[in-house]
């Protein structure tokens, strides 16, 4: 059972190699000359202006838990999509009973002002 | 086409309606915590919160009954959802139980959140989705669902816990319920992967067929029986995992320690026996070793510590991880006599421990909690009930006789005998002593005369709170006959008539 791993071992040495010899490569044959500006971190090739760790404001805290938990309930959606013609009637119905309760939930956050910035 | 879509889907409506009412209880619940939302939401600002407490009750009572139907009519027991949940008699007591919790909560909770001005509605619908969660614990039947009520209780007392917003006390403790809680989740979750590895299902019933006793000396098995039991250590507070509990006690606000106390306990109970007694019950040595020392643990430390509190919450937290001790006796013991026993512990436990938090509440003011020793001062002349009710409590939970305290004792402990744990039993009774100490200490400046002479209010709800758990504290007792078959048939599914 275990010679059928051979394979990947074999597979996963040549990555390793591969990767080291051309890391290896380019640290001895290419030519080295830093300066500020090229050490800088790379952000699309834009000039940072200040400093990566600063105060974000909470509230894309609760923008992103709102986007996470719809996200995840709509991917229930696809599985269901496919098999809508089998599972009939009785399908259609959960489903709506599904969002029903979603429903629920948006109105909640919507009235409570979730959904507001300021 | 591929397999997914050929897939024959032969879920009909006969066995859609079978399965739902085995969950009847949890299904009726979150129907009306559903109807409480949109009564939040369209009713007028100072209508609300009276409007959903009456939906909280309802919901409770209509949860209640129908697991009381259920019960007498004796339609439980099938497997639903392919083995995920089942509304079998041990699901049946929890509902019960917990539906009985949860008007008790609401009703004491009232009058508090409007004395301290918070927000009513939302208050009880945290209420109303952590006793979901407490019924899906008490229902499920696989790892899976498991979980699932683990979190959806868990996260809705963190809420609860922080539910102060401008204390500081109040958002500590749901911090460091979040991360202690999130912590114990993690270790629940390794050791039920683990478990799942071992036995290729995570259907209960199923595991305890597929790990016999050859299973023992797998150690990947045993670290998973660990893990799982470290995590629900932490959950029902047993010591050396008891660390988060007195300062979340103390830091959350009074009703939600009464119910967290008692609801999280009888929940995590009520999963331990589902997972160990039920799923696991060839190995049986490897989790009772664990357990053992779990409970030994907890009888110690619990009794020591409360012993140097100067706040109430924190005693009662304290008395709270040594009763986890007691009752872990009854879990260990087995057999039917042992998981009836438990039972009967946890439902009389609701009422006493329920009940004291219930004073305790009482005594707040507008600006916070009042839990030192000197609020008690005078109560005798301040409040006669509440001090008779108040010692009425506190012996039972020490386990004075003819209260249901020495009753659930005497159950827990003989059952431990009998399989044989008489150490363990021994060192509960020494422990048992100690623990009069404390609780008759509360007593004192309850009863010592006193200048103080402010009256303590009480909302006739709160007063309804009291006089049920007092009357329950002793009537249980002096006639513990019905609770103790009650619980003998809810343990009939795990350990068999």
């Amino acid at each position: 059972m275990l010679e059928s791993y051979v394979p990947l071992l074999i597979f996963v040495l040549i990555v390793l190699g591969l990767l080291g010899a051309l890391v290896t490569l380019s640290f001895v044959l290419g030519p080295s000359k830093p300066y500020k500006a090229k050490l800088n971190p790379y952000e699309s090739g834009i000039v940072p202006d200040s400093p990566a760790h600063r105060r974000m404001s909470v509230r894309f805290y609760l923008t992103a838990m709102l986007f996470i938990i719809f996200d995840v309930e709509a991917v229930f959606f696809y599985p269901w999509a496919v098999l809508l013609r089998q599972l009939k009637w009785f399908g259609l119905i959960e489903m709506g009973v599904f969002m029903g309760i979603l429903l629920v939930a948006l109105a909640h956050i919507w009235r409570k002002g979730g959904l507001e910035w300021d | 086409m591929s397999p997914l879509l050929t897939v024959d889907l032969t879920y009909t409506w006969s066995q859609a309606l079978a399965d739902l009412s085995q969950i009847a209880a949890v299904a009726t619940l979150t129907g009306f915590f559903l109807f409480a939302i949109v009564v939040d939401l369209v009713l007028p600002k100072h209508r609300r919160g009276g409007a959903v407490a009456m939906t909280a009750v309802t919901g409770f009572a209509f949860a209640l009954a129908t697991a009381a139907y259920r019960w007498v009519y004796g339609q439980g027991g099938a497997s639903a959802y392919h083995g995920f949940a089942t509304g079998d008699n041990f699901a049946l007591f929890f509902e019960i139980l917990f539906a009985t919790l949860g008007i008790l909560t609401v009703a004491l909770s009232h009058s508090y959140v409007r004395k301290r001005g918070l927000l009513e509605s939302e208050f009880h619908i945290l209420i109303m989705a952590a006793v979901i969660g407490m019924m899906v614990l008490g229902s499920a039947t696989s790892l899976v669902t498991v979980f699932l009520g683990l979190e959806l209780l868990s996260i809705a007392l963190y809420i609860a816990c922080g539910f102060v917003r401008t204390e500081s006390r109040s958002q500590e403790a749901a911090a460091k319920y979040l991360l202690v809680g999130g912590f114990a989740s993690a270790f629940v979750l390794y050791g039920m992967a683990l478990i799942y590895g071992g036995a290729g299902t995570t259907v209960i019933p199923e595991i305890a067929k597929r790990l016999d006793a050859t299973s023992s000396g797998n150690p990947l098995i045993i670290l998973g029986i660990v893990l799982m039991g470290v995590g629900f250590a932490f959950k029902v507070s047993a010591a050396p995992f008891h660390m988060w509990t007195p300062d979340v006690y103390q830091g959350a606000p009074l009703p939600v320690t009464a119910f967290m106390s008692v609801g999280t306990k009888a929940a995590a109970f009520a999963m331990i026996v589902r997972v160990f007694s039920g799923g696991l019950p060839h190995l049986a040595p490897e989790w009772q070793a664990l357990l053992a020392f779990v409970a030994a643990t907890s009888m110690v430390v619990g009794n020591l510590m409360a012993i140097a509190q100067t706040s109430l919450k924190r005693l009662l937290a304290y008395s709270g991880v040594a009763q986890a001790g007691y009752i872990l006796i009854g879990v260990i013991a087995g057999g039917q006599s042992g998981l009836s026993a438990v039972l009967y512990y946890l439902f009389v436990y609701m009422f006493m421990n329920f009940g004291a938090f219930a004073v305790i509440t009482l005594l707040a003011g507008p600006e916070g909690d009042r839990d030192r020793f000197s609020d008690l001062e005078g109560l005798a002349r301040r409040n006669p009930v509440m001090a008779v009710l108040m010692s009425v409590f506190m012996l039972s939970l020490a386990g004075f006789p003819p209260s249901v305290g020495f009753f659930g004792k005497l159950f827990l402990f003989t059952a431990g005998v009998s399989a044989g744990y008489t150490w363990l039993v021994v060192l509960a009774v020494i422990m048992s002593v100690v623990s009069v100490f404390y609780y008759v200490r509360v007593l004192v400046p309850v009863w010592t005369a006193s200048a103080r002479t402010d009256r303590v209010p009480a909302s006739i709800s709160s007063q309804g709170v009291l006089w049920l758990s007092g009357v329950a504290s002793v009537a249980l007792g002096v006639y513990p006959t019905t609770v103790l078959l009650l619980g003998q048939l809810g343990a009939n599914p795990i350990s068999g008539p």
